[in-house]
């Protein structure tokens, strides 16, 4: 072949080499003498037989053969490797091509590439291992400081050991109370800033809050809800002093998850951000998928302000994304960012703008744009629910991880628009985070837009939080008892515990409304253990009564989460001396799917002690039943919603029957709930349903009424 | 002469190639240079008077940049697995590593902890490296910069190679 027609399609420095068989080449062309440095069993000879002189090569064969015998079109590329010959040390990359019935190896001399690529992942990887140490320094104070402080009445009782890491770690630590007032700092909080601690006349954790006033509006709401953060924060002191500062921020609570203190980490990043500054794309753009960064977007967003353009903020969220590093690993959940990130993208349009703004959160800008067709009569707030719902829609597929496991990342989503919701940056970003907020609170409803309504209702649910709090540490909420009966001897054989909270005399609010936000919280552990106990105590009640039946309670799936919990229930079991058997824990299906392997070893655990469980709410959510072959379950409960129309919904009926079919087959009983009528109980006896709680036979009761009902 | 393909696997900047320099020519650079793609080298070890033929195969470091490539570890008679102790992300990271080599090879695998000439990193937590080290077949506390263990490392691939 002509050499000079490589040479003018540009194809310059490679090597072409036709496969003639079992390692036999023929030469069709090369330019340069690396390629005989590489291979000098080609020196003076068209036609040669590949020795052994590049590991990296021959493997590369084995690939490429494979490919040959497979395909007989495109080609395969072996990705860069360095070889060291006599005379040079060469960047190359090999590729195995099918093309006009025959076969051909391409070496491609990647010397600038591998420069250039050098250069590029140099920057990059230094910042990652920079960020990487200052992340582990943040990540274990809090760590520790946050066990330490949960249990110590006050810091003088801290440990020695925790003393000398604060006082002598190169990142700063302020220790607040629960009001943010200032308890302790340390000596790099003050030298983080360029302050004397005798002379100054200002403290660490005043600037930290001005900037936090500045900069990152979200603050107020995270204090509200006593939640974590961590970002950067930019201190400029003119005309002295400018410093990029990575920051966390940590609330640590008691046992009873009351709020001691605040923990913030400071720690000085802007030799990072120098480092980033060299390179304009890593400086503006998230390194991990590409997108936009938190910057950025906060750049865009002015700048739409300041045009005064009409727009939304779409606030991105992945629900419960820390599960998925925890379970796979932080190089799995890395690529499943950036499949996350695709996903978005590919349903967004050119002038929208898509940008990473928190480890697990986007944010997307959308405007009107003269470039977008709108369905007639349709507007852009039309637009903006679409695509949330898209998105929303495309988040229920799963992803996959390279090892073919399947992680679901649901989104939420919360809307902010402008100007209608806030008029400044800081303003729009609060909105959107509000909106954001609760849709992380409604299980139902993950698209939420900003409304004054979602504000008022914000705050209800922060004062009714604080009346729970209150209330589970004073122990005002009551356990009530409904009895449940054997529907063919009409026996009461168990009965349910069920929370009722009476803030005042008066009033009442349902279990509907506060184990959720006791759920999102974290207040279900303590008031989970309170259960626990309570329960245990009344089978000790139902014993000196002669009470002989069994007692249920339902388990919340963040209990299920909480390792020490089959633990709390053998010891308080033990230490009561109530009889396991008496013991039935009432779960979810979606705990079991969702939360399978601690699912599994908690429910082995715990009939190997005795005591039974039942799936509640059976029925309504969750297709997958393969768990209930697997594991160690005693009764379905049949969820009181497909109950109610028996008489009159077809298919509340078959459903009902192909549950009572099913548990016969696998040998598991059924309890019936919200049983309300006659017609109800015989349609269920008539089919041979074993157990049925409800209105029909009564209502839940305080302990004092069902002993008298008992007897 | 026999001939064994060994694998240097870890997170970026953890000194793999750094421990193969020390190994194959002696020399150490205090300026960290990250790798791009797959390096090759060679050298012959003595083991229980069998002169072994190491073919080092030093393996880009897995991070956001650069996955894991289980390709590379075709035919690979033995591997380390490499953690920077200054540095305790690159623990976890080493065991991700370690488990999805596990997936494609069930040849020997070496901890090695470098950088032991410096200060470990005071949240360090030796008592979950011993915990993890138990997974290995073998593990090194190594300086690329002084040199300690290196020899030791790669005298002890080449024995586990052997079978």
């Amino acid at each position: 072949m002509n050499s000079s027609l490589f040479q003018a399609l540009g194809i310059i420095d490679c090597a072409i080499l036709r496969y003639m068989g079992r390692k036999h080449f023929e030469v069709i062309f090369t330019k340069d003498e690396w390629f005989f440095d590489l291979l000098p069993e080609a020196t003076g000879n068209s036609k040669f037989e590949l020795a052994e002189n590049s590991a990296f090569l021959n493997d590369f064969l084995l690939d490429a053969e494979d490919f040959w015998q497979k395909h007989n079109t495109g080609q395969i590329h072996s990705g860069i490797w360095t070889e060291n010959t006599a005379n040079r040390q060469l960047h190359l990359e090999a590729i195995a091509a099918y093309a006009g019935g025959e076969r051909f190896i391409v070496i491609n001399n990647m010397q600038h590439e591998y420069k250039e690529q050098q250069k590029t992942l140099q920057v990059a990887r230094e910042l990652l291992i920079s960020n990487d140490k200052i992340q582990a320094q943040h990540q274990y104070l809090n760590d520790r400081l946050s066990k330490v402080l949960s249990q110590n009445a006050s810091l003088l009782e801290l440990n020695l050991p925790i003393q000398q890491a604060i006082e002598h770690a190169s990142i700063g630590v302020i220790i607040t109370d629960q009001k943010f007032k200032p308890i302790t700092f340390n000596p790099a909080s003050w030298s983080i800033f360029e302050l004397d601690p005798q002379s100054a006349d200002t403290t660490p954790l005043a600037i930290v809050t001005d900037m936090f006033d500045d900069q990152f509006p979200e603050i107020e709401r995270l204090k509200a809800h006593r939640s974590s953060w961590s970002g950067d924060l930019y201190w400029h002191y003119p005309p002295r002093y400018h410093k990029w500062l990575q920051c966390e921020i940590h609330p640590v609570m008691d046992e009873g998850l009351g709020l001691k203190h605040w923990v913030i980490t400071l720690a000085d990043v802007t030799r990072i951000k120098y480092l980033l500054q060299t390179n304009e794309d890593l400086a503006l753009h998230d390194s991990l998928t590409g997108l936009p960064n938190r910057q950025y977007f906060w750049q865009t967003l002015e700048q739409s302000i300041r045009a005064e353009e009409h727009f939304f903020v779409m606030y991105v969220d992945i629900d419960k994304f820390k599960n998925i590093n925890e379970l796979h690993g932080h190089l799995t959940g890395d690529s499943m960012l950036i499949s996350v990130s695709k996903r978005i993208k590919k349903r967004l349009q050119r002038s929208d703008f898509l940008a990473r703004i928190g480890a697990d959160e986007f944010a997307i800008v959308i405007k009107p744009s003269p470039d977008i067709e709108l369905e007639p009569g349709s507007d852009i707030l039309d637009r903006v629910t679409d695509i949330a719902a898209v998105l929303r829609e495309d988040s229920r597929s799963p992803h996959f991880t390279e090892r073919d496991e399947r992680c679901n990342l649901p989104l939420r989503i919360g809307i902010a628009s402008y100007p209608a919701d806030a008029s400044t940056t800081e303003a729009i970003m609060k909105a959107a985070d509000l909106a954001l907020h609760a849709a992380k609170l409604f299980s139902q409803d993950p698209i939420q837009f900003y409304s004054s309504d979602l504000k008022t209702a914000s705050e209800a649910r922060l004062r009714l939080e604080s009346q729970l709090r209150e209330a589970i540490a004073k122990e005002q909420l009551q356990v009530y008892l409904q009895p449940i009966y054997d529907l063919s001897s009409g026996r009461i054989v168990k009965a349910e515990a069920l929370l009722r909270w009476f803030p005042t005399k008066d009033s009442s609010i349902g279990p509907d409304v506060f184990i959720p936000i006791a759920e999102q919280t974290g207040l279900i552990y303590p008031l989970g253990k309170w259960v626990i106990t309570k329960v245990c105590e009344l089978l000790t009640v139902f014993k000196q009564h002669n009470i002989n039946i069994k007692l249920a309670m339902n388990v919340s799936p963040r209990q299920v989460s909480d390792r020490h919990l089959f633990e709390f229930i053998k010891s308080t079991a033990e230490r009561l001396g109530v009889d396991a058997h008496k013991l039935e824990l009432e779960l979810t299906e979606g705990v079991l799917v969702d939360n399978y392997n601690k699912a599994q070893k908690l429910l082995n655990s715990l009939r190997e002690m005795g005591v039974t469980i039942a799936i509640d709410d059976f029925g309504t959510g969750y297709s997958s039943l393969s768990y209930l072959k697997h594991l160690p379950i005693d009764h379905l409960k049949i969820d009181r919603s497909l109950i109610s129309d028996i008489d009159t919904n077809e298919d509340d009926r078959a459903i009902v029957l192909a549950i009572l079919a099913m548990a016969t087959q696998l040998r598991l009983k059924v309890i019936a709930e919200g049983v309300e009528t006659m017609e109800q109980q015989e349609f269920l006896k008539q089919h041979r349903c074993a157990s049925a709680q409800g209105f029909y036979y009564a209502k839940p009761m305080p302990l004092e009424s069902f002993i008298a009902f008992m007897k | 002469m026999i001939q064994k393909k060994v694998c240097i696997l870890g997170a970026t900047g953890v000194g793999k190639t750094s421990l193969i320099r020390q190994f194959v020519e002696g020399s150490f650079s205090e300026k960290y240079l990250t790798t791009i793609g797959v390096k090759i080298d060679k050298k012959q070890v003595d083991v229980d008077q069998t002169s072994t033929q190491l073919l080092i195969w030093d393996l880009e470091g897995i991070d956001r940049y650069c996955g894991f490539n289980p390709r590379y570890l075709r035919g690979t008679s033995a591997f380390f697995v490499v953690m920077d102790q200054t540095r305790s992300q690159s623990l976890i990271e080493g065991m991700e590593i370690l488990h999805m080599a596990r997936d494609h090879t069930a040849v020997p695998a070496i901890m090695i902890i470098n950088k032991c000439d410096l200060d470990s990193a005071w949240h360090w937590d030796a008592d979950s490296v011993n915990q993890r080290a138990s997974e290995f077949d073998n593990c090194f506390y190594t300086s690329a910069k002084t040199g300690e263990n290196v020899e030791q490392m790669f005298t002890e691939i080449a024995r586990l190679s052997l079978g």
